[in-house]
């Protein structure tokens, strides 16, 4: 039992870093869709996607957004179902990302996320990435919002 | 026998006790190694005097703390967890004055727990929603005139 338990955890964690090391090395939204499960609950910070559709959509916009994107994954630890995972993320920023135009600037940052996996397929996916970082490199800043007039 | 994952889980809880609970630099000290590594988002740095600034800088902002794990994983020196953080911002953050407002973020954290002390820190926090909660917004740069 223990055994199968251990293997299971080791599997999962081929699988978390294949599907996103080849997303990233093919650009091609293919080998990561064959093991997302159809109603993948995804949650970050400000953004909840329910569905395979909707989180294939999020994923592809990135591919749009960063030419010669690279995700490497740095450290995993798994048990049974659940892989933790912590990354980073390299590319160059060619494309319309959340209404932001091409900067052109090359951008790296951290992120970590937690996948749940059962019989092969990510049914859960937890992530948070250094999204202020990458925001002030695309050129925005934090001001003080504008009280209401 | 205690388990190195029973331990390690102990050593987290008595070093986030002993800062947020007990706000007791010394104590939460106690459970950090000294050639200790701490890697944030954007800031890297070494040595236990540095992480002890890092503490007494959040524990400057923040009061009535509280932290709540969303999950967490044991493997061998290591563990991950998923948590919430909740507390009163009552001091200066980075030039922000204080709001003495309740805010609550989310964040990643993976530490290396050697001989019952920290030696390694990654930290990813939703720092923009935090910002946020402060009352900031993100806007495009305006060019240098």
């Amino acid at each position: 039992m223990a055994n199968t338990m251990e293997t299971q955890a080791v599997e999962n964690k081929k699988i978390v870093k294949k599907a996103f090391e080849e997303l990233w090395k093919k650009r091609d939204i293919e080998p990561l869709s064959a093991i997302i499960s159809d109603d993948i609950r995804y949650h970050a910070p400000g953004l909840d996607i329910v569905g395979k559709d909707k989180y294939l959509d999020y994923m592809q916009s990135f591919i749009h957004a960063f030419e010669n994107g690279k995700v490497t994954i740095e450290d995993q630890v798994a048990i049974e179902d659940k892989v933790y995972s912590r990354y980073y993320f390299s590319g160059k920023h060619t494309g319309n990302f959340k209404h932001i135009p091409a900067t052109n600037k090359m951008v790296i940052f951290e992120g970590m996320h937690l996948n749940l996996i059962i019989n092969g397929m990510i049914i859960k996916e937890w992530e948070i990435y250094d999204e202020l970082g990458l925001m002030h490199k695309l050129g925005l800043e934090l001001v003080q919002k504008e009280h209401m007039h | 026998m205690e388990t190195q994952a029973a331990k390690n889980k102990t050593v987290i809880t008595n070093f986030l006790d002993a800062t947020w609970k007990k706000r007791d630099l010394d104590l939460a000290l106690t459970y950090v190694a000294e050639d200790v590594s701490y890697y944030g988002a954007r800031n890297e740095f070494h040595g236990k005097d540095k992480y002890a600034d890092m503490i007494k800088g959040y524990l400057s902002v923040f009061k009535d703390v509280t932290i709540t794990f969303e999950d967490w994983m044991f493997e061998h020196n290591k563990v991950f967890f998923r948590a919430s953080f909740t507390g009163l911002h009552y001091g200066e953050f980075e030039g922000i004055p204080p709001t003495n407002k309740k805010v609550t973020f989310n964040f990643f954290n993976e530490l290396e727990i050697e001989d019952g002390k920290i030696k390694g820190d990654w930290d990813i926090v939703d720092e923009l929603g935090l910002m946020q909660q402060f009352g900031l917004e993100l806007v495009q740069k305006e060019h240098a005139h």
